[in-house]
């Protein structure tokens, strides 16, 4: 199957993945662990705050929790991506995800306010777990973020750091 | 005063590992509707739940559930879609079911109807 037709059909035009897709084209990124060198578009990506103390290169941190501990906040670096998975929430109650949908703005407010890029991502690891565009826009409006200026940002984060790491490497 | 009846919006949702309902017609009922009414009641409460009137329409007997929404509540369901246990994704969304069809049958939703065609990791 060609890898960049799932981003169209569901109004999506980049999505990251960590399969190494032969037939990776434009709309696909590459989310690796380690700083390496692979031919296609790629970000660094870490589970845990930890790493940013050794690897200094790290792009994107998911995040379990959006109460981010002070020793936390204070090791993230300014202009990194902090994502939060929408697949995590799937096995919790309304109470908690009413909670999470009210945590979450004042959580963009910070990240607005601390200069880090906000991400909202799917964790999705089949096809049926993906979220399509609308889906986004609605579940972003309905977290209290404009999806306008969501959408704006996360592109000029996203060209910001290929722009940068393409430099890196070359 | 006109009496007019609210627009609607017909909404198809692919869902792999949902369990279709034993009581009443399969296809018509298949219990999609009830368990995405109970999430938009969790997280709106019950009266947006029932104003939304989300209904099942059909499915194809496998994993495509196509439902109905009330369109003044459109961004609701929508928002509460995503949220679903199990994972469900929405293919598309049109005004008239012999729409919606018509557009399921084009090419780039035909890989996506598709069961276990590709594995994905970690979309952003």
């Amino acid at each position: 199957m060609e890898s960049n037709e799932i981003p169209h059909s569901l109004g999506i035009d980049v999505f990251g993945t960590d399969d190494y897709l032969t037939n990776v084209k434009e709309s696909l990124i590459y989310r690796c662990n380690k700083s390496s060198k692979p031919k296609v578009p790629f970000l660094i990506t870490s589970e845990s705050i930890g790493d940013l103390s050794s690897m200094v290169n790290i792009d994107i941190i998911s995040l379990r929790d959006i109460n981010l501990k002070f020793e936390d906040r204070r090791k993230l670096l300014r202009g990194i991506g902090l994502e939060i998975t929408i697949s995590n929430l799937r096995l919790t109650d309304g109470k908690q995800l009413g909670k999470w949908i009210a945590d979450i703005s004042s959580f963009y407010a910070y990240c607005k306010h601390a200069r880090f890029q906000f991400i909202l991502s799917s964790g999705a690891t089949s096809i049926c777990e993906l979220v399509s565009g609308r889906c986004f826009d609605s579940l972003l409006k309905t977290c209290g973020i404009d999806p306008i200026s969501y959408w704006n940002d996360l592109n000029g984060w996203l060209q910001t750091r290929l722009i940068r790491r393409h430099t890196y490497f070359a | 005063m006109l009496n007019r009846r609210s627009k609607r919006r017909y909404i198809a949702v692919r869902c792999d590992k949902f369990v279709k309902a034993d009581n009443g017609n399969g296809i018509y009922n298949s219990g999609f509707a009830l368990l995405l009414t109970r999430r938009v009641a969790e997280l709106y409460g019950f009266i947006v739940a029932q104003k939304s009137s989300i209904r099942d329409i059909g499915n194809n007997g496998n994993t495509i559930f196509v439902i109905r929404c009330n369109l003044n509540f459109l961004p609701i369901v929508l928002s509460a879609i995503p949220l679903l246990n199990p994972p469900a994704l929405v293919l598309l969304i049109s005004g008239t079911v012999k729409r919606l069809r018509m557009n399921l049958k084009k090419p780039s939703f035909q890989i996506l109807k598709e069961e276990n065609k590709c594995r994905i990791e970690k979309p952003i």
